[in-house]
């Protein structure tokens, strides 16, 4: 758990990453970019709500830790897009 | 080297397609904005047309009232050319939009017929001149309907592409925005805000507290007290990304949402009606207490058409049911999500614990307060402003007697077609089987919003208020 304990010690990581690879979720393989899958995968959302409204926002659903994130996350398990 | 980077992939590099699928925004990519332009150009066009003399009214057909079942079928031949120009309309409108938002025509083309032509049927009902006997008006009609279906028979996924009822909700208020005057959304607006944001903090914190007192998680009671106190099922959705909660915890705020705002569409007309209060009082009250738009604007309209049957007996302009509805939900509720986003992600990155999979997560940024702002709300005051800016010309005699039936009415039975649309909708997606199983703990967490929710946004609508929102209802 070392990776995730600590939030602190692993910010100036993330800034050092970000200036050379920018492996965030964005371009992450997990991160599912499919609104119509996303309705189709979280139960009840399409009946008062949209997954291609404004609210939802940059949010995506990351199938491998089944979550919602940021385009700027990001995590060990990163793949990138091919 | 840590952990962290240590594990990283070696091919890891940045890549196109990351710049593309960030960069997606802009003013074609998402419901909200073609909710602005849909209802924006029906309005201009309605404008153009008046202004040279013309009227979108032979467009802008509804069944006329009938007592015998001939005389509905001869209405319905008569203005056969009508419906089939305004299916057209509605269809191009709607699946331009969609088209773009990579839906299949192919799909959305026939679903969006069924949905017309039952919406057709369900307005020739309504119609009926018995129909106020037995309750049948057309929004409860429409969700009864959709409800029995959906949860009898299974229906095709092709049919689902023309079941948007957030598209069409939006719509339906941007153009309810053209027959509302931009001064009364001035002068009601910080009532509306300052009720709303009452009643919003106050169900949110119950919920959260509640919610941490039975042993939820933090992220998991934040996204519940959001859903039941600003935006329903559209705040759960930005709140569990915020915070980054898990999937099937926006699953469950999703179907308590549901759940409730369903019993609400039926609680609360009749609790209202029960009660005695004007249609101005009840639209504020249901503008408080529901959970989502279209659920609420189901409420109030029903409310509205209840009194219009009522012959007196129910105090108020019929339309000041939705009117008072959409400043307290829309002007007051809706519009604050992006901030209640950005405040829990900051508060969620700050405050709590790391996530305990591993997710490393971005700071809060405050563009979020933007990217998650309900843009619909823009088209909403933009065409009340154009509206109230044009009848400025006229004389009050001139407006009601010119403007009103010619540009403002005709708008108002377009946005009936789309609240019918979406009402229908509402009953065909929600299949009771397919929600997520919640738990006693959320559901008790949820439901003590609930009470606290409609009790407050009672005495606020009806005592602490109610001179207010009863101005508003005779208007």
């Amino acid at each position: 758990m070392s990776t995730t304990g600590d939030a602190s010690k692993a910010e100036p990581t993330t800034s050092c990453l970000e200036q050379v690879v920018q492996p965030g979720c964005a371009g992450c393989r997990h991160r599912l970019d499919d609104r119509r899958m996303t309705e189709q995968r979280v139960a009840g959302l399409a009946v008062f709500g949209s997954a291609y409204g404004a609210s939802i926002g940059g949010s995506r659903l990351c199938v491998l830790h089944d979550r919602w994130v940021s385009p700027n996350d990001f995590c060990v398990r990163f793949s990138t897009l091919s | 080297m840590n952990e962290l980077t240590r594990d990283l992939p070696q091919d890891v590099r940045p890549s196109i397609s990351t710049t593309n699928r960030t960069a997606r925004g802009g003013l074609f990519f998402n419901e909200d904005w073609w909710s602005v332009w849909i209802g924006l150009l029906v309005v201009v066009v309605a404008w153009v047309l008046f202004a040279s003399g013309g009227s979108i009214k032979w467009l802008a057909t509804a069944p006329a009232k009938w007592s015998s079942l001939s005389q509905a079928g001869q209405d319905l031949v008569a203005h056969l050319p009508n419906y089939a120009a305004l299916f057209v309309v509605f269809a191009a409108l709607f699946g331009g939009a969609l088209y773009v938002l990579k839906q299949r025509l192919a799909h959305f083309l026939p679903a969006f017929l069924i949905l017309f032509v039952v919406s057709l049927l369900i307005f020739q009902t309504a119609a009926w001149s018995q129909a106020s006997h037995y309750n049948l008006e057309a929004p409860l009609l429409a969700l009864l309907l959709g409800l029995l279906v959906s949860n009898l028979v299974r229906l095709p996924e092709w049919f689902q592409v023309g079941l948007r009822v957030e598209f069409y909700i939006k719509v339906g208020i941007v153009l309810l925005g053209a027959t509302l005057p931009f001064t009364l959304l001035v002068w009601a607006g910080p009532v509306a805000v300052g009720q709303a944001t009452v009643v919003s903090l106050l169900t949110f914190f119950v919920i959260f507290l509640v919610g941490k007192a039975l042993g939820l998680d933090r992220r998991f009671a934040a996204v519940l007290g959001v859903g039941g106190a600003v935006c329903g099922v559209s705040a759960a959705i930005a709140i569990a990304g915020a915070v980054r909660a898990r999937r099937e915890q926006a699953s469950v705020a999703i179907t308590l949402v549901i759940l409730w705002a369903i019993v609400m569409i039926f609680v609360l007309p009749f609790a209202s009606h029960a009660l005695g209060l004007s249609t101005g009082v009840a639209g504020a009250w249901i503008g408080t207490s529901e959970f989502a738009d279209a659920a609420g604007i189901a409420a109030a309209q029903t409310y509205g058409d209840i009194a219009r049957h009522a012959g007196g007996a129910i105090a108020g302009a019929p339309d000041a049911a939705v009117q008072n509805f959409t400043l307290m939900k829309v002007v007051g509720r809706d519009i604050w999500i992006g901030i209640w986003a950005f405040s829990l992600a900051w508060v969620a990155t700050t405050r709590w614990d790391a996530l305990e999979d591993g997710v490393q997560v971005k700071k809060a940024d405050a563009r979020e307060i933007w990217a998650r702002f309900p843009k619909f709300v823009l088209g909403f005051l933009l065409a009340s402003a154009l509206i109230t800016w044009l009848a400025s010309s006229y004389s009050l005699a001139d407006y009601r007697k010119i403007v009103t039936p010619e540009l403002v009415a005709p708008i108002s039975a377009l946005r009936t077609w789309v609240f019918t649309f979406c009402f229908l909708s509402i009953g065909l997606t929600t299949r009771l089987r397919s929600l997520s199983a919640t738990g006693w703990k959320p559901f008790l967490a949820f439901t003590a919003g609930v009470v606290v929710n409609v009790i407050v946004g009672y005495v606020m609508s009806a005592h602490v208020f109610a001179t207010y929102w009863d101005s508003l209802g005779h208007g």
